[in-house]
């Protein structure tokens, strides 16, 4: 709780210089957000230009729109939904869709050949081979772009359930439906591939 | 027996707090629950060590670079306009202070109503006088492109 009134209380303050003329304060707020920002921006969109394109023009739309800001929520995550909707905005230019349905899901026969094989009692194994670390990168990035960036968000940037709806703008309950569903693919893909590349 | 479905496993394995008894009794009696509690949890244990991506160039300095300059012309007009009050108001008392004595003699004969409407005078026209330069000092500073 003290955490969260520090953190309002920096805002505030980084927020007031910056509006007051002191746009040095505004490379703190880059320097404190960059991460999220880019963690979103990495997972919704595949292109390397369009990424440095978007992370600017996220920052910029933030430095004018600071005085708009309400403080109703942390700055981080004003920006991290800023970040959001500029890539979704970038993605309907692109005609490119957050989740293709279940065409990402593995169908029944892959998933119940996966789990007769399965062998994930001899996961530890696996898991410390270094190679796990590309196959999860690469499962990973073989997501629909909003299951990626939830399981991010949750996982990764560790947000709660209330800061990701605040960024996403999704129900509680539908967030937990996709995390959950992002969870199953993941874990369901990962056992295939253990079962396709045997130690 | 009956198994937790995935969605009770993941429940029990991410969100502990809002997971039921009876699915931990379960888990702790079922080998299968068991086994893919601990797959999520190995899983996502290696997913949270995942490095985090990272541009390869330096975002802050590209985006400040970008930010317009802070603006201190504000600051800048309130000393003119301090600094000519300033010399207006020494004017003044350095006109009364050595002309004090010429200046009773030259509007001694004229009637006060008049002093004051030609003193009003004078003043409104140095104004728009004022005005219309420093106006004029603008239009110029916008054409060399200096704000």
């Amino acid at each position: 709780m003290t955490h969260i009134h520090e953190d309002k209380h920096d805002d505030q303050f980084l927020v007031k210089r910056v509006l007051d003329g002191d746009t040095s304060a505004f490379s703190i707020i880059i320097r404190n957000t960059e991460r999220l920002v880019t963690q979103i921006i990495f997972k919704m969109i595949a292109t390397e230009e369009d990424r440095k394109d978007l992370a600017q023009e996220v920052y910029l739309k933030a430095f004018k729109n600071l005085k708009g800001f309400q403080f109703q929520s942390k700055l981080s995550t004003w920006i991290a939904q800023i970040t959001y909707n500029a890539c979704i905005n970038h993605l309907r230019k692109k005609k490119l869709t957050l989740v293709d349905n279940d065409a990402w899901e593995l169908d029944d026969t892959e998933i119940l050949q996966s789990k007769e094989h399965s062998a994930w009692n001899e996961m530890e194994s696996f898991i410390l081979n270094k190679e796990m670390i590309r196959i999860l990168q690469f499962e990973i990035e073989k997501l629909p772009s909003l299951y990626k960036t939830i399981i991010t968000l949750y996982h990764n940037e560790e947000l709660s359930y209330k800061e990701i709806t605040e960024i996403t703008g999704l129900p509680a309950g539908t967030l937990k439906n996709y995390l959950f569903r992002a969870r199953k693919i993941l874990r369901d893909r990962i056992a295939l591939h253990y079962k396709k590349e045997p130690l | 027996m009956k198994h937790l479905t995935d969605s009770q496993i993941q429940q029990f394995v991410f969100e502990p707090a809002a997971s039921d008894n009876a699915c931990s009794t379960h888990i702790e009696q079922c080998a299968i629950c068991r086994s893919k509690v601990g797959e999520y949890q190995m899983l996502f244990a290696e997913i949270e060590k995942l490095p985090a991506d990272s541009f390869d160039v330096n975002l802050e300095a590209i985006i400040m670079k970008q930010l317009p300059q802070p603006s201190i012309h504000k600051k800048e007009d309130k000393m003119l306009w301090y600094g000519i009050a300033a010399v207006c108001f020494l004017f003044v008392i350095s006109v009364f202070l050595f002309f004090g004595k010429e200046l009773a003699v030259l509007f001694g004969g004229v009637e006060w109503l008049t002093t004051a409407l030609i003193g009003t005078a004078a003043i409104c026209l140095l104004a728009f006088l004022a005005f219309d330069m420093y106006r004029a000092y603008r239009v110029k500073l916008k054409a060399f492109n200096f704000e």
